[in-house]
């Protein structure tokens, strides 16, 4: 029996499903929203979380963007493409400008986001407290009651042992002077972006089974004290192919005896710098 | 100069070319068919339909034949078939008391009421290889009778000449009131479905039962031993009831409003009956661990009816000494899908988090040089 | 016979739930909902159109109509929500009147730690350009917008304030007339001029 899948795999009630958990996750910014979670033709861990979340969203005039680690082109965010293409004939742009949906993992792009555009974020983990506190029972609690003490206690305990916030990905931040948030593991240096941004941020945790939110124009303020302020990540070098010192450097190994250069993470940012637009 | 960007693309169409020929195999091995899977390696089909919540020989053999037997991946393959299935709704709770059973024993009595019946099962063969499978003889399996249900899988089992209805054993310490229940659902009530909604701890039994049910085997068998290890039970356990074989699956169509039988499902159902003495709570007894598996799979079944009871102490204890014994640890993890991927999304690239943490290691180690001091 | 529902569901459903995220996202902003839809009786286009969009068997919708008028009965039809008579058991709220509204304390604000099982109200106003001029401020919206929801009563907004100070506890509303809706979350402030 030929098997046969509704327009952007999932189907309508799911659909719904999701996107009434989205509303409520916008409506209460930081707050995780637990939902249905479906299990979907990709493993847990690889963007499940994220891919409902489009597949919930997403319609026949969109232009979307998929990234991983900043990039248009690595295996994950090839797979995910793939899938649209397939399940709903999606048009695909490697443009941030263009894109009226951006999928990504770990990173945000570069490019400044507008109004209107739809951030998905793909999450493992998406309990900020995890790491404090494992059950669940627990940090909806401690959520609930802004019992927050523990984390700024764990924060002030890596001062007190290397001198600095020990914390360099999935810094956490408080969103809308409320919930505190994972931004998804993007490197600290993204966090920033997320400070009333014009654009939507959704997150998606499909194995955890949380979808949570970042409006436009919210406050999303990196957790840090006077005394130590939350500080960025600074290379010392520019990137090797376009020249630029303002963006998220990856760092590359050139051969066996280690000599490395530093390349753009962002890469259709870089090929824009470099004055060779995205195909 | 080397610049790791493109290619992805091409290198993921290979990969699948290559995994492709892989589950081929020698082309000049002959193709194994979805009957073959279905009756050949029907245990491993019982587990993949347990596990992947979805009783149907079909999609399960066919996912046994696309993940070359790697039975996680199979599960994995169904359930993400079963999320795209319709709901028509919920099926009437099927009897197994009415089960045709093909195996059912019991460790607690010596006779029960209609019998001990061995059935297939492995615990009395000797583990030996056979030398040469190729070419043993088929055995008998004339008893397929018209009483057997429709599908080629089941066509040799015995089930023919068995009593239609077996009482439980349990009901015997029942009658004598030396069980305790503390935990019933009430009829009538909705089930819950832990596919369309999160767990939230704590977590009902009826939501404990159905993730169990479809628990990793390894996990669940591998949790229920350490509680015989005394990592969470101080006592011997006993096996009040297992029981392999076929109920009917009946459902009431709104339109219709009476219930129609829709086919037969088979089924392993456990009762594990544990020594309950804590006088302080109330009088001595025993206390019951449950177990329902699709398929025949006693080691799942009589795991489950181990991690049940266990499961259930903490809630009249409230002591989580053992993982065990505490419901989040065993119900948040004992998921293969959810595991497996997790676990393995370590292969995907990192190297985004991976270069904040060399900066920050480069920068601490800044810190360190004896010109600048230690701050 | 039953009137028809959304043309497709499946592009209808999401051309309107793209323009309510939105909406939603940014409090204020006059919406439509991008489709052409006809809705029996009282239902205005805008407000069929969203619940079509929102609702389905595991959702409890309570209206400020009778179970058995067209309305209700379309909503049941396409969607097969469940109906109640208890304002504070409902997910999804609908008010065909806005001037009748009532004290949103007596709908589900949700609890601290579960604030998400909250009743979303929608609420048909009659028009979108009268009425007292309202000054929204918080999450979405840059710096402050305004909007003026005809027949709304100022004692309404200010229940809505009260309900909402147990934040994260609250109340989300979505004001609708003909196709166009506008929506207001819970952590919209209003204040009325």
């Amino acid at each position: 029996m030929p098997l046969s899948y509704n327009f952007a795999y999932l189907d309508e009630q799911s659909k719904k499903m999701i996107r009434r958990s989205i509303l409520k996750a916008i409506a209460i910014p930081g707050f995780q929203v637990p939902f249905g979670g479906r299990e979907m033709p990709l493993p847990y861990g690889w963007g499940t979380g994220g891919i409902q979340l489009t597949a919930a969203i997403i319609g026949p005039d969109d232009r979307l963007k998929v990234i991983d680690q900043g990039s248009d082109d690595t295996v994950n965010a090839i797979s995910i493409k793939a899938f649209f293409k397939k399940t709903a004939g999606i048009a695909i742009t490697e443009e941030t400008k263009e894109a009226t949906i951006i999928q990504t993992r770990h990173r945000i792009p570069e490019t400044p986001l507008q109004k209107g555009q739809i951030m998905v974020f793909q999450v493992p983990i998406p309990e900020p407290l995890q790491f404090i506190e494992p059950k669940k029972s627990q940090t909806v609690k401690m959520h609930g009651f802004e019992e927050y003490g523990s984390m700024h206690v764990k924060l002030y305990e890596d001062i007190a042992k290397f001198g600095r916030i020990a914390t360099a990905f999935d810094y956490p931040v408080q969103v809308h002077q409320r919930y505190i948030m994972s931004p998804s593991p993007i490197p600290k240096y993204d966090n920033p972006k997320l400070h009333r941004s014009p654009a939507v941020h959704l997150f998606g945790a499909g194995r955890e089974k949380r979808i949570y939110a970042v409006p436009p124009y919210t406050d999303v303020v990196s957790l840090d004290f006077e005394d130590y302020p939350f500080e960025l990540e600074k290379w010392d070098g520019a990137c090797a192919v376009c020249g630029s010192t303002d963006s998220f450097l990856d760092e590359i190994i050139t051969d066996d005896t280690g000599t490395r250069v530093f390349i753009c993470s962002d890469t259709e940012y870089c090929k824009k710098n470099t004055g060779n637009p995205a195909p | 100069m080397y610049v790791a960007v493109k290619g992805g693309e091409k290198a993921v169409k290979n990969s699948q070319r290559l995994v492709a020929k892989k589950r081929r195999g020698d082309i000049s091995v002959q193709k194994i068919s979805m009957d073959q899977i279905a009756n050949q390696l029907g245990l491993g089909v019982d587990r993949v339909m347990a596990e992947g919540s979805l009783y149907d020989v079909t999609a399960a053999a066919m996912a046994i034949q696309q993940a070359q037997g790697d039975m996680t991946e199979a599960v994995f393959l169904v359930r993400a078939f079963r999320t795209t299935l319709k709901r028509f709704g919920n099926s009437i709770p099927v009897q197994t008391t009415k089960m045709t059973a093909i195996r059912r024993v019991s460790g607690i009595f010596k006779d029960i009421p209609g019998g001990q019946i061995l059935g297939p099962t492995y615990d009395y063969t000797h583990r030996l290889i056979e030398p040469d499978p190729d070419h043993a003889p088929d055995p008998p399996c004339d008893r397929h009778t018209d009483t057997a249900p429709p599908d080629k899988t089941a066509a040799c089992d015995d089930i023919s000449p068995l009593p239609e209805e077996l009482p439980r054993v349990i009901d015997i310490l029942q009658a004598q009131g030396l069980l305790q229940q503390d935990e019933t659902t009430p009829p009538g009530d909705a089930a819950e479905d832990l596919t369309r909604q999160p767990l939230a701890f704590p977590v009902s039994r009826n939501l404990r039962l159905q993730a169990l049910a479809r628990g990793d085997e390894g996990f669940v068998l591998g949790t229920a031993y350490s509680l015989q290890r005394g990592f969470g039970l101080d006592r011997h356990p006993f096996l009040g009831e297992l029981k392999v074989g076929y109920v009917a699956v009946r459902y009431t169509p709104p339109e219709l409003g009476f219930d129609i039988h829709i086919g037969r499902i088979k089924l392993t159902e456990c009762v594990m009956v544990n020594r309950q003495d804590d006088a302080v709570r109330k009088a001595a007894g025993f206390e019951t661990g449950y177990g329902l598996v699709f398929g025949q799979n006693e080691r799942k079944a009589m795991s489950m009816s181990l991690l049940d009871r266990s499961l259930a102490a903490r809630k009249n204890t409230g002591k989580t000494d053992y993982p065990a014994q505490d419901p989040e640890f065993i119900l948040s993890h004992c998921d293969s899908v959810e595991s497996s991927g997790f676990v393995q999304h370590l292969k995907l690239p990192h190297y985004v988090d991976f270069q904040s943490e060399l900066v920050f290691i480069r920068n601490r180690r800044k810190d360190h040089t004896p010109d600048k001091g230690n701050p | 016979m039953m009137q028809k529902g959304f043309d497709s569901e499946v592009f209808d459903s999401q051309a309107v739930f793209r323009n309510l995220l939105l909406a939603m996202a940014n409090p204020g902003t006059i919406a439509a909902t991008g489709i052409n839809i006809s809705c029996p009786g009282r239902l205005a286009p805008g407000a069929g159109a969203l619940l079509l969009t929102l609702l389905d068997f595991e959702t409890v919708l309570w209206a400020d109509l009778d179970p058995d008028t067209p309305e209700t009965q379309w909503l049941h039809f396409h969607t097969g929500t469940l109906l109640t008579h208890a304002p504070d058991r409902a997910g999804f709220a609908l008010f065909t009147d806005g001037e009748k509204l009532m004290d949103p304390g007596l709908f589900n604000p949700g609890t601290v730690a579960s604030p998400d099982i909250s009743t979303t109200l929608v609420i048909q106003v009659r028009g979108m350009d009268q009425g007292r001029q309202l000054r929204l401020t918080g999450p979405g919206i840059e710096k402050d917008t305004f909007i003026h929801l005809a027949g709304i009563k100022t004692e309404f907004w200010e229940n809505r304030a009260m309900v909402n100070q147990a934040y994260p506890a609250g109340i989300d509303m979505i004001f609708v007339h003909a196709r166009g809706f506008t929506a207001l979350p819970r952590t919209t402030k209003v204040a009325v001029y």
